[in-house]
């Protein structure tokens, strides 16, 4: 589904990735883990176009994406979640929730895309009509994550999305990635400082460190070997 | 999971509505917009219907006062709907986009020669001549904007200034076609039969400007509108949203500069001339100042920014005439009480006068909750309600309303004509709304789902003892209220 292959970004003088390979299948949750600093966020952000790539190649189902707009990308069916939110917060939650239907669904598929989205959100839907400043924490990345959702996307990248949140949060947030990538032909890689919880829901594990792909093995095997938990994992 | 019972299309009612908790006034470094052109949609009236009221009301209003005062003032009355057109177009791209211009005066200049060159050398009829004009000025806009996109506030200023700056210099440059110094000069439409040319052109520009802030107002309720917010607010969640960033603010600099355009060529009707001197670089930075002082990203701020603009120098000739100052201090006077009105503006109504309005209306409405006269008021818009349900939003400056009060008697606000009811009943929209800001607020801080659920409700049970009018039942909030139940009732099923 997305093949990464020998991808390096520079910012200036610092090496953020360095020849980073491997593939997310389809269907399936490929979790990334490192250290702070070891070029995960950097790794979402170039796949979704927001960070240009020094070298290498990405591609989805088979077409390019390397260098294009993240608007382009958003639109072929990437949806980035990114780091600390990212939720409009000058709108309202329905209207955070209507940008993404823009681009992705046909007018009349969008009303029945955002209604989904708060039946599985029940907390969006009390708040519909208020601005997303008020939002809490928890609700502002639920919120984010449905407005990735709604435009109906193959591939969700998702940026610590447990950060900052509540363990019970975090585990509805957990149970609802898996629960979707179990159904209908999502994907999704999962960026996450804990590695436990990522590993748990993952089929597919890649761990880098300083901008280089460690190891990339089936999630039981990596929480199996206790010198890769101890250096890279830290659990 | 089940499904949240339907009620009868919850949000329909409401397209994008917004009740924008966090209103009312903000920090300084908040002169941020309202942020809401009119999408606040509290009755299931469409929007363009809406704004159509508007429409509809505003040119009324303005036939009854130009029919009514002398030549001269609906020649002013002309200039402040001209300007309120440059006025808005400057409020979407400032307030909506989140992009500065320091060069609008430049746009103008661009409608106005367009105007004054199409008479001179073709016969397109007024008609043609405006829309040539907005359109030439949107192209000029877009491109600026092309680069203007790529650049951040200052730079763009910068830009804009210099271009506010160097494009008068072509019309010495090329004097021959633009008539250097002496500019160009300009007729303007005859009225029909016996109408006084004067006020002709007033309604003129009146419609113009009523007929573009209705454009306006609809095309900020779009996804446009909303692609405009969104990338003001945060331009990587916007671009991974799928909105292409550039051409969105590319699209809302065509739009200002479009209706700068307009305004100029307007502007070349009232003066009867075009040149430089018209058009000088404190027009650009008046502009921006009145819509600060406004309201940024109002279209009925806009307004009172265009009065501010056209008043000024006349207040500013008399006063200086008072004191007798020299020509030249005279001269310099109006943009000398210009700035002190927006350092004033900004420092006491940070969102600007329509802003401060607002504000002034929800804290003297919640001043009254609870009391007999609010309790008699209340009951008097109920029983006005279902002949009012037309008249919604937030007609031109009757914010004002709540000050003077919800009624002070019972019998005498019975009598009022139905669409004040409906206006008093918007402002009592808004003590809801700060209500709700107060919570969410709390809410954010406190960061206390539980408490704050709670908060909401007690808020709640407030709104139905202040406003239990039959409309109430479109009523977002209360929408909210209820599929709220429902979920506590989801939750403890599992």
């Amino acid at each position: 589904m997305l093949r990464v292959d020998g991808l390096t970004v520079r910012y200036g003088p610092v090496q953020a990735l360095s020849d980073v390979s491997f593939d997310a299948r389809d269907g399936v949750i490929t979790t990334v883990l490192g250290a702070n600093g070891a070029g995960k966020t950097t790794l979402l952000r170039t796949l979704s176009g927001l960070v240009r790539s020094t070298a290498g190649r990405v591609s989805f189902d088979g077409v390019p994406i390397t260098g294009r707009d993240p608007e382009t990308i958003s639109r072929m069916g990437i949806a980035h979640i990114p780091e600390g939110r990212g939720v409009i917060s000058e709108l309202t939650v329905d209207e955070n929730l209507r940008l993404g239907t823009l681009h992705r669904l046909r007018r009349a598929e969008r009303r029945g895309a955002m209604e989904e989205i708060y039946e599985r959100f029940p907390q969006l839907g009390e708040r519909r009509n208020r601005s997303a400043s008020t939002l809490s924490g928890g609700e502002r990345q639920i919120l984010v994550i449905g407005r990735a959702l709604v435009s109906r996307p193959r591939l969700l990248l998702l940026d610590e999305p447990s950060l900052g949140l509540a363990p019970l949060v975090t585990a509805q947030i957990m149970a609802t990635i898996e629960e979707l990538t179990s159904g209908a032909g999502l994907s999704a890689i999962l960026v996450e400082q804990n590695a436990r919880g990522a590993l748990s829901v993952a089929h597919w594990a890649v761990v880098l460190n300083l901008g280089r792909v460690v190891i990339a093995d089936e999630p039981s095997r990596l929480g199996a070997d206790a010198e890769l938990r101890r250096h890279y994992l830290g659990f | 999971m089940t499904s949240v019972p339907t009620r009868p299309a919850p949000v329909s009612p409401n397209p994008g509505g917004s009740d924008h908790p966090e209103r009312g006034l903000r920090g300084l470094r908040g002169l941020k917009p309202l942020g809401r052109m009119g999408d606040r949609v509290r009755l299931p009236a469409q929007p363009f219907l809406r704004h159509l009221v508007f429409f509809v009301l505003g040119a009324a209003f303005f036939y009854v006062l130009t029919t009514n005062v002398s030549t001269y003032n609906d020649f002013q009355i002309g200039e402040i709907a001209l300007y309120a057109i440059v006025l808005g177009g400057l409020s979407l791209l400032t307030g909506l986009n989140g992009q500065f211009s320091l060069g609008h005066g430049a746009f103008m200049i661009i409608g106005a020669y367009t105007l004054a060159l199409l008479q001179l050398h073709a016969h397109v009829g007024i008609v043609g001549e405006l829309v040539s004009a907005t359109l030439i000025a949107a192209a000029a806009g877009v491109i600026v904007g092309i680069p203007a996109a790529r650049l951040s506030a200052p730079y763009l200023a910068g830009v804009t200034l210099m271009l506010a700056l160097a494009l008068p210099q072509l019309s010495s440059q090329y004097g021959s076609v633009f008539g250097g110094e002496q500019g160009l000069t300009t007729t303007p439409p005859a009225g029909p039969g016996s109408i006084n040319s004067q006020e002709w052109l007033a309604w003129i520009q009146i419609f113009c400007a009523l007929l573009v802030l209705l454009l306006l107002a609809n095309l900020a309720r779009s996804r446009f509108g909303r692609a405009f917010r969104a990338v003001r607010d945060d331009e990587i969640a916007a671009a991974i949203s799928g909105i292409h960033v550039a051409r969105t603010k590319v699209l809302a600099f065509a739009v200002s500069a479009g209706c700068a355009g307009l305004g100029g060529a307007l502007l070349a009707f009232s003066t009867g001339v075009v040149n430089n001197g018209e058009f000088p670089l404190s027009l650009s930075i008046a502009l921006l100042a009145a819509m600060v002082i406004g309201g940024a990203g109002s279209f009925v701020g806009v307004w009172w920014g265009a009065v501010a603009l056209v008043y000024m120098s006349t207040w500013s000739g008399s006063l200086s005439h008072q004191f007798s100052l020299g020509t030249s201090a005279a001269a310099y006077l109006s943009d000398a009480i210009f700035g002190v009105v927006l350092i004033v503006a900004i420092l006491a109504a940070p969102t600007g006068i329509q802003g401060g309005i607002r504000w002034i209306g929800r804290r003297a409405w919640r001043g009254l909750v609870g009391t007999p006269l609010q309790t008699a008021a209340t009951t008097a818009l109920v029983a006005l309600a279902p002949a009012s349900s037309t008249e919604t939003g937030e007609p031109l400056g009757h914010r004002v309303i709540p000050l003077d009060g919800p009624p002070a008697d019972d019998g005498g606000s019975r009598c009022r004509s139905a669409p004040a009811g409906g206006d008093d009943r918007v402002s009592g929209d808004d003590s809801v709304s700060g209500d709700d800001r107060i919570s969410g607020d709390d809410r954010v801080s406190g960061d206390d789902r539980a408490s704050g659920d709670d908060r909401a409700g007690g808020t709640h049970g407030e709104t139905s003892t202040v406003r239990p009018d039959p409309e109430h039942e479109h009523d977002p909030e209360h929408e909210h209220e209820h599929e709220h139940e429902h979920e506590h009732e989801e939750r403890s099923t599992p």
